[in-house]
């Protein structure tokens, strides 16, 4: 936002980059607990409540656990839902899916979304909270020490720790542990570098930290953390606090892995051994199979294969095996209207007559597609206006309705049905329970869906329910202290196959395995003893529900769905990836199940509910009220030949939200304490991010000897002069989309500027709109997928003398074509126009867009230029196959074919100025090399051959050694 | 030229007399004067036979420039010696609180020095080239030192001419303070460290107690085990010794009493099924006095362990209180130094500290020294008060008949 509040010089500098999009107006509210200070807003109280109770629950634990205090009351900011959090100003840059929170250190500020699932909702509390407890108890033994606070914990360690005192070992960290062991992609603790920050690095983070604790006690974990004084290096510090050698703790942590794990190898069988495999490339998951009216067969499901996920489709023969490549048919996160797809929370559904029913985020919501397979065309989009979040719609037999779940502005998920034919939406369920997955029975008559509605929901157990549609009578299909989810009815409306893991004798999660209830044995219902009253549940029958185990993972299965009575769709778990596959032969499985239950559906339960705290409780509800509070305040001094020294100073301010900006910047060229006042700049600029469109106004004063190459009337050689401009400047960015934006930027100064020993005062009023266009994938190094494009006009005059008056056009369009996941051909095209008194120069040449010239060598007030790289990988993590460079950071290394050319002007085309390069087209075709460093730093070296006069001339050879992205 | 030198010679002069004031030099310390000197501090009872009388005020703060150790000040003669975590010891006049020297020694010091026959005994830290100093407090120069070996965390004790040490491997090992000559060493437990200091409570053997719990006496002529007996909890905190009695305190809400002749067991209990850490203990007589991280502090009846009453703080303990006469002072996580009446338990007087306190305290001569974060060490006097006054000039708080907290 700030770099788009130019002056007039910097114009041509506009930035690229996705938008972040305020779509709602939060009524903030503050609920003041002893510890915490809880910001939500009226819609979800409730859940803020349940979230203040469970964060001064985990303080008390944490009490114990750290032996410390925290000084300061901690921030929690809560959101009702993903989509929320998505747009939450806390953190500057885009929330991806799967985050479920973070702590940021600079405000101690630790933001959570809720996702309907209490229990989720309440582990992440407790993640969060450990890394507060964390950080300030290293931040004070730090200062005990009198040592610079200018390390940390390394990730895995911290990360670990904190997953290890949210709670018990969740199913997701056995699945991945078994499957990393089992597969062999274990790293071994001195390389767990190398996965820092992946989703691995988590849980093996986590199963260290248990196999320390239970090695060398509990309390050796806090004596880690007390210990971080003794070395930056925390293998040191493992071994002094440890007492033992980093290399044997690190076997011993092996050895204990396998000794908990590999006892069960013996019955574990993997999914490509036992299933048929349809779709494994990238990621693949949702599955769901289509037979259409010709009779041809297909298998779509989610996918994400080149940086965007997407809805594919694999043409299958009736044994479901593949018949042709795998081709989009949805293709996502590149325009407005398939924004993001919820890769892990939503399943696909087809109805009877060929429409596929799928959601998407869309804007502030999540939406409900139907796209009709037949045709091959989108037929409509359902937008709900109170509903914030869907997941995985389900048709109804009749292909009239689907069934969902959806979560509103309380935070808690609940199902509804949506009627084409009246366009009626109807809610099913209104609680604080997690009800999910719900799929239309064959006949109709019921819904089958997933619920922690049971009284062993309060540790965290799902069962499988029916929701009959008749009466409202919501009974039980399973129950059990186990997880079970993905209900799925067969075609014959006698089973239903789902998926469970339940923690077994040695007190793990087993994976997560697919079975198949006999619910036409399943008589008589028994309903749900939460949905009824106390006279309700005198003399109910004892019922069982017969439920058969199919298959012993070692990773999990998900989202099983019938293709016909006797085969399973499902997306699998191994190898660390997900992929689609199909498990023939369903009743020969159930007839000889790795495991039979015949499952009691006798509950004694009470409705449960978490515990909250309220005004009712002592804690405080106040409304939000707007501080500053200081986020950075850095100084600087730099030295130029040019310019002669100076130093400065930036202070940020920002509220609590960070919804608001105040930077205040002052800086001095004086070369003498007599010009220290006259050449005084500052500047105080407000920005405010809090709706959609953003806005930004502030005022300054710039004095001093500045050194532009863009002023027209500076020397070419030294453009340095001395300037004194005062004024003030607004602009507006508002979000067209997440892929577009509009930009207009107002300012009006005075100018008093002497150069080569003439002066020119003029009192500047500057006007420019732009509409900016990004749907680029990015990696490490720059863009590799996707578009970019920017249109700027604008208009400078002198109100006041006429001494200036130009106008200014620029384009910029650039493109990156993905040829294999890890070569990208980039192409761009920019035209800059600057027609008018005093009209600016434009500037290229260096590294970044004209190789082989000096940087900014290249002047003229018109311009264009285009460049063509093809990108391509030499070494990717080298520091996997050369250790010793790993302290280096050496991500990657890659090469690029480039070519550019570009031909600078002022009012003839042809007047060649030599100085400037101005007048011919000049140009560059070489080879490049970019080295990445930590994941975010690209050094770039290009060598090559220099043209000009419209390339009839070569002129040099060149070598190039910068840095910075690719375009 | 003649400038110049003049100059340059006030500029020596200067540095000469900085230098002098930095060294740790106390002419004229009594040989006989030391830290840990009697059973009680040998033993380290945290406790101490004298009264303090209420209300307090605060005679002088003092800047030791880095935070401190889990171990209190030390107390002899006419001065208070302070270790911390940056190397140095700090000596003050007990009355005034100036400084009197300061020597850096190694990187990092957590356990306490000692003092005894005019010399410092200061144990250093992982990171510094000696593990062990001897120094001489009236000259201001070093003994001896220990270079090899591993470093040492945790506090020392003096009995009968030696130097009880207790590194990070484990090792316990007894040197002449004189030459620092190793007369003897033992490991309680190859597979455990030590955290917990050693100590003694007859000046002829030692204690010391593994972190799995292995506690174990040692005679100190010749490092024989007399006993060990296996704790069902892991310690941290170092026990505390009177008489007969040994109380030690586990990291998970358990605390027992041992027979120091035999190490059988003479009480236990476990105070809470939450999992709170105890503080070292504190023995006065027939009361025992822990609090934890719970907030409580519970007076429990050396005989047979019995609960005599608790008080909530409301706030995370992890210093060991301190048993006065007829007070305990305890120095809090929320940055508090409170009074509790002895018999009951009431809380009687509080004084805001300017940081959390996380080291013993140590009261001597009615006077009570308490060190806290990030870096002070506070030195609390008896102010004669002839009203009942609840506040008074320096912001500390006498409360008049406080209804004793409810208990958890």
């Amino acid at each position: 936002m700030l770099c788009a509040i130019a002056t007039p010089a910097m114009a041509q500098y506009y930035h690229f980059g996705r938008n972040k999009i305020q779509y709602e107006d939060f009524d903030w509210h503050v609920l003041r607990t002893e510890h915490f200070d809880v910001y939500f807003y009226p819609e979800m109280q409730d859940l803020a409540e349940h979230g203040a109770y469970f964060a001064e629950e985990v303080y008390e634990e944490m009490r114990h656990r750290f032996e410390f205090e925290l000084k300061e009351r901690v921030p929690l900011i809560f959101y009702a839902s993903n989509l929320h959090f998505k747009q939450t100003n806390t953190t500057p840059g885009f929330i991806p899916d799967g985050v479920g929170g973070f702590f940021e250190f600079l405000k101690g500020r630790v933001v959570i979304p809720a996702n309907g699932d209490i229990h989720q909702f309440r582990r992440v509390i407790r993640h969060e909270l450990v890394h507060v407890f964390t950080f300030n108890k290293v931040v004070r033994v730090m200062r005990d020490y009198r040592r610079p606070v200018d390390r940390f914990l390394p990730l895995w360690f911290t990360e670990g720790i904190a997953e290890y005192w949210s709670g018990e070992p969740s199913p997701d960290h056995e699945m991945v542990i078994r499957d990393a062991l089992f597969s062999n992609y274990l790293v071994p603790l001195e390389s767990i570098y190398r996965i820092t920050g992946s989703f691995l690095m988590y849980k093996q983070g986590e199963a260290i930290c248990r196999f320390i604790a239970e090695t060398y006690g509990e309390e050796s974990l806090l004596a880690l953390i007390d210990g971080i004084w003794i070395d930056r290096d925390f293998r040191k510090v493992m071994e002094v606090v440890l007492q033992e050698d980093f290399g044997d703790i690190a076997s011993h942590w092996e050895e204990w892995m396998k000794a908990q794990y590999y006892p069960d190898l013996p019955d574990t069988e993997f999914p490509s051994f036992v299933a048929d495999g349809i779709a494994g490339r990238g990621f693949s998951a949702k599955p769901v199979h289509y037979r259409a009216a010709s009779g041809r067969e297909s298998v779509l499901f989610v996918g994400n294969r080149d940086g965007y996920s997407s809805v594919y489709e694999v043409p299958v023969d009736s044994t479901l095996t593949p018949t042709g490549k795998a081709r989009v048919v949805i293709r996502g996160e590149r325009n407005d209207r398939f924004e993001a797809f919820h890769l892990f929370e939503s399943r696909l559904s087809i109805s009877k007559d060929g429409h596929l029913a799928f959601v998407t985020k869309s804007g502030g919501r999540d939406v409900v597609h139907i796209y009709d397979l037949e045709d091959r065309e989108l037929e409509q989009t359902i937008r709900f206006d109170n509903l914030t979040a869907v997941y995985s719609p389900d048709w109804s037999p009749d292909s009239r309705r689907i069934v969902f779940t959806s979560i509103d502005g309380s935070g808690f998920s609940d199902l509804y049905i949506y009627d084409f034919d009246s366009r009626k939406l109807s809610q099913l369920t209104k609680d604080t329970y997690d009800d999910r997955d719900p799929s239309w029975s064959p006949d109709g008559t019921q819904i089958a869906f997933a619920s922690d509605r049971t009284t062993r929901g309060e540790v965290g157990s799902y069962n499988l329910f029916v929701y009959a549609l008749d009466d409202g009578m919501i009974s039980y299909v399973t129950a059990g202290n186990q997880k079970d989810a993905s209900p799925r009815w067969s075609p014959g409306g006698d089973r239903i196959a789902y998926v469970s893991t339940s923690r077994g004798e040695d007190g793990k999660y087993t994976a997560k395995n697919i079975w198949v209830a006999d619910v036409a044995s399943r008589k008589p219902d028994v309903p749900a003893l939460a949905s009824l009253s106390e006279s309700e549940r005198v003399g109910l029958l004892m019922p069982r529900t017969k439920a058969h185990r199919l298959t012993g993972f070692a990773g999990a299965a998900y989202d099983p769905t019938w293709t016909d009575d006797d085969r399973l769709l499902f997306s699998s778990f191994e190898g660390f990836r997900f992929a689609v596959r199909s498990l023939p032969n369903v009743d020969s499985l159930s007839r000889n199940a790795k495991e039979t239950q015949s499952i009691d559906l006798t509950t004694s339960d009470e409705p449960w509910e978490f515990g909250r705290l309220g005004e009712d409780s002592g804690a405080k509800k106040l409304p939000y009220r707007k501080r500053y509070r200081l986020d950075i305040a850095q100084g600087q001094i730099s030295q130029s030949a040019a310019v002669g020294t100076f130093g400065g100073a930036v202070v940020a301010f920002s509220d609590m939200l960070s919804d608001d900006y105040l930077y205040l910047t002052v800086y001095n060229t004086g070369q003498s304490q007599r010009s220290f006042f006259r050449d005084l700049s500052f500047s105080v600029t407000r920005v405010q991010l809090r709706k959609r469109t953003n806005i930004a106004y502030g005022l300054f004063r710039f004095s001093g000897r500045r050194y532009d190459i863009t002023d027209p009337d500076a020397s070419t050689s030294l453009p340095v002069f001395f300037e004194t401009m005062y004024g003030g400047f607004g602009g507006i960015s508002h979000p067209l989309s997440k892929f577009r934006r509009l930009e207009v930027n107002s300012s009006l100064a005075w100018s008093d500027k002497e150069v080569l020993g003439n002066s020119r005062q003029a009192l500047l009023l500057s006007n420019s709109v732009s509409l900016i266009h990004d749907n680029a994938l990015y990696s490490g190094n720059g863009p590799v997928a996707g578009r970019r494009a920017g249109l700027t006009v604008a208009y400078t005059t002198d109100v006041r003398f006429s001494n200036v008056s130009y106008f200014t056009g620029q384009f910029d369009f650039r493109t990156y074509h993905r040829l294999l996941p890890s070569v990208t051909f980039a192409s761009r095209f920019t035209g800059r126009w600057n027609q008018g008194k005093e009209a600016r120069l434009f500037v290229a040449g260096g590294s970044w867009d004209v190789r082989g010239f000096r940087i900014f060598s290249i002047r003229g007030q018109k311009m264009w230029l285009t460049s063509h790289e093809l990108r391509f990988p030499i070494v990717n993590a080298p520091a996997l196959i050369t250790p010793i460079l790993a302290p280096f950071g050496i991500t990657s290394l890659r090469g690029a074919f480039f070519f550019d050319a570009a031909h600078a002007w002022n009012d003839d085309y042809n007047q060649v100025i030599r100085e400037i390069y101005a007048g011919e087209t000049i140009g560059a075709a070489g080879f490049g090399l970019r080295l990445n460093l930590f994941r975010s730093f690209v050094l770039r070296y290009d060598l090559g051959y220099r043209y000009s006069d419209g390339f009839k001339r070569q002129d040099k050879f060149f070598r190039q050694f910068f840095f910075g992205w690719d375009f | 030229m003649g400038l110049l030198t003049s100059r340059l010679s006030i500029a020596a002069l200067l540095l000469l007399g900085l230098v002098g004031c930095q060294s740790l030099r106390i002419p004229g310390v009594p040989r006989d004067a030391g830290w840990p000197d009697d059973l009680p501090e040998l033993g380290r009872t945290n406790a101490a036979d004298e009264a303090v009388a209420l209300p307090l005020s605060e005679a002088w703060v003092y800047n030791a420039n880095a935070g401190f150790g889990p171990g209190g000040p030390l107390l002899f003669d006419e001065y208070v010696l302070v270790a911390n975590r940056k190397g140095e010891v700090h000596a003050l006049e007990w009355r005034s609180g100036k400084k009197v020297g300061v020597e850096s020694f190694g990187d990092v010091i957590n356990g306490s020095p000692a003092v005894s026959g005019g010399s410092l005994f200061v144990p250093l830290d992982y990171g510094s080239r000696r593990v062990l100093t001897a120094w001489d407090l009236s000259k201001g120069g070093v003994l001896w030192s220990v270079k090899d070996g591993s470093s040492i965390s945790t506090s020392l004790t003096v009995i009968d001419g030696q130097l009880i040490v207790v590194d990070r491997e484990g090792v316990v090992k007894s040197l002449s303070a004189s030459e620092g000559v190793e007369l003897w060493q033992t490991t309680p437990d190859s597979t455990s460290q030590i955290h917990a200091s050693p100590i003694s409570g007859d000046n002829e053997s030692v204690l010391v107690v593994t972190s799995r719990g292995l506690a174990t006496r040692i005679s100190g002529a010749n490092g024989t085990v007399a006993w060990s007996r296996q704790l069902p909890q892991p310690v941290y905190q170092t026990p505390a010794w009177s008489g007969n009695l040994i109380v030690l305190t586990g990291t998970r809400g358990w605390i027992g009493a041992l027979d120091a002749r035999t190490g059988a067991v003479r009480w236990e209990v476990q105070v809470s099924t939450e999992p709170v850490k105890l503080t070292a203990p504190a023995i006065s007589g027939e009361l025992v006095v822990v609090a934890g991280t719970d907030g409580l502090v519970r007076a429990l009846n050396a005989v047979d362990g019995s609960l005599r009453w608790e008080t909530t703080l409301s706030t995370t303990l992890v210093a060991p209180p301190f048993v006065a006469s007829n007070h305990v002072f305890v120095g809090t996580m929320d940055a508090r130094l409170v009074a509790l009446e002895r018999e009951a338990g009431d809380v009687v007087w509080e004084k805001e500290l300017r940081g959390r306190v996380k080291s013993a305290l140590a009261v001597s001569g009615g006077d009570v020294y308490v060190m806290c974060e990030p870096r002070f060490l506070y030195r609390f006097t008896t102010e004669s008060q002839s009203s009942s006054d609840v506040s008074l000039s320096d912001g500390s708080t006498h409360i008049q008949n406080y209804a004793r907290a409810s208990s958890r």
